[in-house]
C-alpha cells in the first residue's frame, strides 16, 4: 500500500509547484542575457522594487560568439553585446530599434565621445550604432601580471608588454582568454598587425605563435575562472580586460592581501571595446526592456555596476563619483589620444569564420 | 489481447524522438549551408577530420621518450588521445575495482540476508551529481589546493596534478569506478559457493580456485563493467572541462565546441557520427563475449 | 590469515577514503568563513544563508523538480500504456520496437543530447522549458519501459480475457486486473526516471537553451566562474539528502530500492 502514499506525495508536490508558479507569474518577466559577474548584486532587486510590474530573469554568457549563437534559438529582452557584435546584429537586422525618448538617461549622461568612434568599417553601420544600442560599460585589453614574479614591461610596445605570455619560464602559470578575438588579438598585436586582419599569411603567423605558446608555455584557458587564479598567485601573468584587473584588486582586498601584488599594462594598438545594452528583434517585452535599460543608465546605478564589475562607466555623472586613482588610470579611462591609438574589433562573416577556425584548431592542439 | 493499438503512440514517439534526431545528425554531417541559405551535399565535414593541420601523434607523452614523431591530422590525434585516456581509465577502474567488488561480494556471502551497509556506502556518492563530485577534486588538486598545501607543509615539492592526463584520468576513475564495481559485484555475489567448495575439495589451492573458477565466472560482469566505463570515458566533455584548465581537449570537447561555439555543424556532426560508430562497434565487439549475462545495463 | 584480513580491510578502507575524501572536503569547506579552497578562516553558516537567498539556484531547483516530476510521470504513463500494448504485437514487430527502445540507452549522452538539439532546431522549437521537458521524457521512456516490461511478462494473459468474459469493459479490465499486477514495476519506473532526470547534465545542457537552466547547468556555470563556497554548501545539502533518503528507504523496506538504480552511462 505504498503506492497511494507516493502518488499523493507527488500530486501534493505538483500542486504546490503549480501554485507557487502561478503566484509569481503576475508581473511581466523580462529576460536579461548578460556577461558573468557584470552587474552589481543589488541592481536587479532594486529595479524590481522600483518597478513592481517587471521582474528580471538574468542568464549569463561568456563570449560574444556564444551570445550570437544563443540568440538564434532563444528570445531575450535585453542583451549585452560588444560593439562589433552590435554592428553585426544591426547588419543582419537582428536588433529592435528602441525609442530613445523612452531612455532619456542615455543622452543625458553617457559620454558623447563614444559616438565618434568608428565601430565598423562601413560608416553607414557605424553611424547607426547609437540608434540601436546604449553603451553599458567599456574597457581595454592588456596584460595582468603578478608584480612579484614578472618585471614591469620596459615600454608600451606590444612585444615588450606581451613577452611574459610567451616565456617558457612561466610554464603552467599563464592565463589566456578562451575567446578567439582576445587571444588571436594578442598574437596579432605582438606581430604588429591589425586586430582585424583577414590576410591568410598574417593569420597563419598568429596561429603558429599561439600553437607554439600552447606547447611551450601551456597556458590555462578560461574566462571568469582566471580571476581567482591571479588573486591566489597560481597564475603569474595573462591577457585580461582592464575590468577584470580591477575586480582582481577588489578580491585581493577582500582576501586581506596587498593590492600591489597585481599590475596591469596597456600595450599600444591593443583593443578598446564598449559593451552595449540592446534589444533583440525577437524580444517579447521591448517596452519593459527600455524601462530597464533606462534604469541601468542612472548615474548611481551605473556607478554601482561599474564598481562591482570593475569595468569603466561611460556615464559622465557617475565618473565624477569614482575614486581618484581609478578615474585617473589611463588604462581604465583613456583620454582622446589614447582612444585614438587603440583599435576596435570589426565583425564580418569572413573574420568570424577564419578566426574561429584558427581558434578551434589551436584549442584542439 | 486486442490492446496492441496502445503501443502505436509510442512507436510514433520513437520515430520522432529517436530515429529522426539520429538521421538529422547524419543529414547535417553530409550537408553544409550555402551562402544563399540553402543546403547542399558535401563531404567537407569528413574531409576536415582527416585534412586538418598535421600534428605529432600524442602517445601520452611517450612519444617524447622514444623520440617518435608520427604526423597525423589534428582531429585524429584528439581521437587517439581520447581513446588512450579512456582505455587507461577503464583499465585503472578494473584494477582497482575488481578487488573491491570481490571483497564486497565476500562480505556479502558471509553475511547472508539484509542489506550490506558497506555496499550502500559505496553507492551513495554515485547518487550525488557528477558535476559536484568532479568539482570537489579541484579543491584537492589545484596548484594551491589542499594536497599541495599538505605536501608543502611536510617539505615535499608541489606537484602539478590538474590540467593534465593524471588529473583527467583521476576524474574519470573517480566518476566511473562504481560502474565497474557494481556489475562485477552482482555477478560475483551470484557465483555458486558449491562450485568454489568443489574446486577446493578437488585440491585446488586458492589461487587456482580464483583463476580457474571465480575469475572466468565473473567475466560477464567484467565485460559489462568495461563497457559501462569505456563509453562515458570516451565521450565525456564534462570532466576535461572542469579539470582540464581549458587546455585539455578530448573528442567530446571538440564536438561540444564545434556545436556550441564555432557553430560548424557539418564538422561537428561528422565527428559525432565517427564517434558514435566507433563506440557502438566497440560495444558490439565486447558484448560478443558477454553471453549468459542477461541483457546488461543492470548495475546492482 | 590475520595479515590477509588486515590487507583486505585496509584496501576497502582506502577505496572508501578515495570515494569520500572529496565529499568530505566539500562539506568541511562549506563551513569555512574564508572564501579560499585551501585556507581555513573560521566557522560560518553564511554560505548556507546565501544559498537560500540565491534566486538563480532556487529557480533552477524548481525547474529541476518540475521537469523531474513531469518527465517521470509522463514517461511512466507512456511506458505503462506501451507495455500493455506491446504484448499484443507480433514477435517481429515487438523486436523492432524493443530495438528502438534500446537505442537511447546505448547511445552516448553526448550524441543523444546533440541529436535532440538538432531535432528541436529543425522543428524550429525555441530551446527552453518545453524542449528540456521533451528531452527528459525522451530519455526516460526507455528506462520506464524496461522497468515495467518484466512485470508485464509475468502477468497471466488469460486474466485480462477472463475479466472481459465476466463482463468487464476493457478499461475496467486494465484498471482492475492489469494495473495492480504491474504496479511494482510502475513504481520502480517512477523512481528510476525521477532520479535519472534529476541527475542529468549532458542532455539538459544541449536542449535547454539559455533561458532555462536546471540545477546541474547552474552548478556547471557557477563552477566555471570564480570560487563560490555556495557550491560547497549545496553539495553538502545534496549529499545529506541522498544519504538520508537512501538510509530511510533502506531501513524502511525489505526491498532495496537502491538496487533499482540502473546505470545510465553518461
Amino acid at each position: 500500500m505504498r503506492m497511494p502514499v507516493i502518488l499523493a506525495l507527488v500530486l501534493a508536490l505538483l500542486a504546490a509547484l503549480a501554485l507557487s508558479a502561478a503566484a509569481c507569474s503576475a508581473p511581466t518577466t523580462i529576460y536579461f542575457y548578460n556577461w558573468g559577474e557584470y552587474i552589481a548584486e543589488n541592481t536587479i532587486a532594486d529595479f524590481e522594487k522600483a518597478n513592481p510590474g517587471i521582474k528580471v530573469s538574468m542568464k549569463t554568457f561568456d563570449s560574444n560568439e556564444a551570445l550570437y549563437q544563443t540568440l538564434e534559438s532563444t528570445s531575450f529582452d535585453v542583451i549585452v553585446p560588444s560593439d562589433y557584435m552590435v554592428a553585426r546584429l544591426i547588419k543582419e537586422g537582428k536588433l529592435y530599434k528602441p525609442d530613445m525618448a523612452a531612455i532619456p538617461n542615455n543622452a543625458k549622461y553617457n559620454d558623447p565621445r563614444l559616438k565618434a568612434v568608428a565601430f565598423d568599417p562601413d560608416p553607414a553601420v557605424s553611424s547607426q550604432m547609437f540608434d540601436y544600442a546604449v553603451p553599458y560599460l567599456f574597457c581595454t585589453v592588456g596584460l595582468i601580471y603578478s608584480t612579484a614574479d614578472v618585471p614591469a614591461p620596459a615600454s608600451d610596445e606590444p612585444a615588450d608588454v606581451w613577452a611574459p605570455l610567451f616565456d617558457p619560464k612561466y610554464k603552467d602559470r599563464i592565463g589566456m582568454y578562451d575567446s578567439m578575438r582576445e587571444s588571436i588579438g594578442v598574437a596579432l598585436n605582438v606581430l604588429g598587425l591589425s586586430l582585424n586582419t583577414v590576410d591568410p599569411a598574417e593569420l597563419a603567423k598568429a596561429k603558429d605563435m599561439l600553437i607554439a605558446q600552447k606547447d611551450d608555455v601551456r597556458p590555462i584557458y578560461g574566462i571568469d575562472e582566471l580571476k581567482d587564479k591571479y588573486v591566489s598567485g597560481e597564475l603569474a601573468a595573462g591577457v585580461a580586460w582592464a575590468g577584470d584587473y580591477v575586480m582582481c584588486l577588489d578580491k585581493l582586498e577582500e582576501a586581506g592581501k596587498d593590492a600591489g601584488q597585481l599590475g596591469f599594462a596597456l600595450p599600444k594598438g591593443t583593443n578598446f571595446f564598449v559593451d552595449f545594452l540592446a534589444i533583440p528583434k525577437n524580444a517579447k517585452h521591448p517596452a519593459e526592456a527600455q524601462v530597464f535599460i533606462d534604469y541601468l543608465c542612472r548615474p548611481e546605478v551605473s556607478l554601482a555596476d561599474s564598481e562591482y564589475a570593475g569595468y569603466s562607466t561611460p556615464n559622465l555623472e557617475a565618473q565624477k563619483s569614482l575614486p581618484e586613482e581609478i578615474r585617473s588610470n589611463p588604462a581604465l579611462y583613456p583620454d582622446d589620444a589614447a582612444i585614438a591609438s587603440l583599435e576596435v574589433y570589426y565583425s564580418s562573416d569572413e573574420i568570424d569564420e577564419k578566426y574561429s577556425a584558427i581558434w578551434e584548431s589551436v584549442m584542439a592542439h | 489481447m486486442r490492446l496492441r493499438w496502445l503501443a502505436y503512440p509510442y512507436v510514433l514517439w520513437t520515430v520522432v524522438f529517436t530515429v529522426a534526431p539520429l538521421l538529422l545528425v547524419a543529414w547535417f554531417a553530409f550537408t553544409a549551408v550555402q551562402p544563399d541559405g540553402s543546403s547542399a551535399f558535401t563531404l567537407d565535414g569528413f574531409r576536415s577530420i582527416v585534412a586538418g593541420d598535421r600534428v605529432p601523434l600524442d602517445l601520452l607523452g611517450l612519444q617524447e621518450v622514444f623520440g617518435l614523431t608520427v604526423g597525423v591530422p589534428l582531429y585524429v590525434n584528439v581521437f587517439v588521445k581520447s581513446l588512450q585516456i579512456a582505455l587507461l581509465s577503464t583499465l585503472a577502474c578494473l584494477l582497482f575495482g575488481y578487488p573491491a567488488a570481490y571483497l564486497l561480494a565476500r562480505r556479502r556471502a558471509r553475511q547472508r540476508g539484509g542489506t550490506d551497509l558497506l555496499l550502500l556506502l559505496f553507492v551513495i556518492p554515485m547518487w550525488m551529481n557528477a558535476l559536484l563530485r568532479t568539482y570537489a577534486w579541484l579543491a584537492l588538486l589545484e596548484p594551491n589546493g589542499i594536497v599541495n598545501t599538505v605536501l608543502a607543509a611536510v617539505g615535499l615539492p608541489k606537484g602539478q596534478f590538474l590540467y593534465n592526463d593524471f588529473g583527467i584520468g583521476l576524474g574519470m576513475v573517480y566518476n566511473y569506478l562504481p560502474f565497474m564495481v557494481l556489475p562485477i559485484y552482482s555477478v560475483l555475489v551470484k557465483v555458486d559457493r558449491s562450485l568454489v567448495e568443489a574446486a577446493e575439495d578437488l585440491g585446488a589451492d586458492r589461487r587456482r580456485v580464483f583463476t580457474r573458477v571465480v575469475l572466468p565466472l565473473s567475466m560477464p560482469g567484467v565485460m559489462s563493467g568495461v563497457n559501462m566505463v569505456f563509453m562515458p570515458a570516451m565521450t565525456t566533455f564534462l570532466i576535461p572541462n572542469l579539470l582540464g584548465g581549458g587546455r585539455y581537449m578530448l573528442i567530446g570537447n571538440v564536438i561540444e565546441r564545434q556545436y556550441m561555439i564555432a557553430r560548424d555543424w557539418t564538422t561537428a556532426s561528422a565527428l559525432s557520427i565517427v564517434l558514435l560508430v566507433f563506440v557502438l562497434a566497440s560495444m558490439r565487439f565486447m558484448t560478443r563475449y558477454e553471453k549468459g549475462n542477461e541483457g546488461g545495463g543492470v548495475l546492482l | 590469515m590475520k595479515l590477509g584480513r588486515a590487507v583486505r580491510g585496509s584496501y576497502l578502507s582506502l577505496v572508501f577514503v578515495f570515494l569520500y575524501a572529496p565529499v568530505a572536503v566539500l562539506i568541511v569547506f562549506s563551513f569555512n568563513a574564508a572564501k579560499s579552497r585551501s585556507v581555513w578562516g573560521g566557522f560560518t553558516l553564511e554560505w548556507y544563508r546565501k544559498l537560500f537567498s540565491n534566486a538563480e539556484i532556487l529557480s533552477s531547483l524548481r525547474v529541476t523538480l518540475i521537469v523531474a516530476l513531469l518527465s517521470a510521470a509522463i514517461a511512466t504513463l507512456v511506458a505503462t500504456v506501451t507495455c500493455i500494448g506491446l504484448d499484443g504485437l507480433t514477435k517481429r514487430r515487438r523486436a523492432v520496437v524493443m530495438n528502438l527502445t534500446y537505442v537511447p540507452i546505448v547511445n552516448p549522452d553526448l550524441v543523444t543530447g546533440i541529436s535532440l538539439m538538432l531535432l528541436f532546431v529543425f522543428l524550429q522549437l525555441p530551446l527552453g522549458f518545453v524542449t528540456l521537458l521533451l528531452a527528459h521524457v525522451a530519455f526516460n521512456i526507455p528506462y520506464a519501459i524496461l522497468s515495467i516490461l518484466p512485470k508485464m511478462k509475468q502477468l497471466d494473459r488469460h486474466l485480462y480475457e477472463a475479466a472481459l468474459d465476466l463482463g468487464a469493459k476493457p478499461s475496467q479490465a486494465i484498471a482492475r486486473v492489469i494495473l495492480p499486477e504491474i504496479m511494482p514495476g510502475v513504481v520502480t519506473a517512477m523512481i528510476l526516471t525521477f532520479t535519472l532526470s534529476i541527475d542529468d547534465f549532458v542532455i539538459s545542457y544541449f536542449t535547454s537553451g539559455a533561458s532555462v537552466s536546471n540545477l546541474a547547468i547552474t552548478i556547471y556555470s557557477m563552477a566555471r566562474k570564480s570560487v563560490n563556497p555556495q557550491i560547497n554548501a549545496l553539495s553538502a545539502l545534496m549529499f545529506l539528502t541522498v544519504l538520508v533518503l537512501l538510509l530511510v528507504v533502506n531501513f524502511r523496506s525489505n526491498r532495496d530500492l537502491g538496487k533499482t538504480k540502473e546505470g545510465r552511462t553518461r
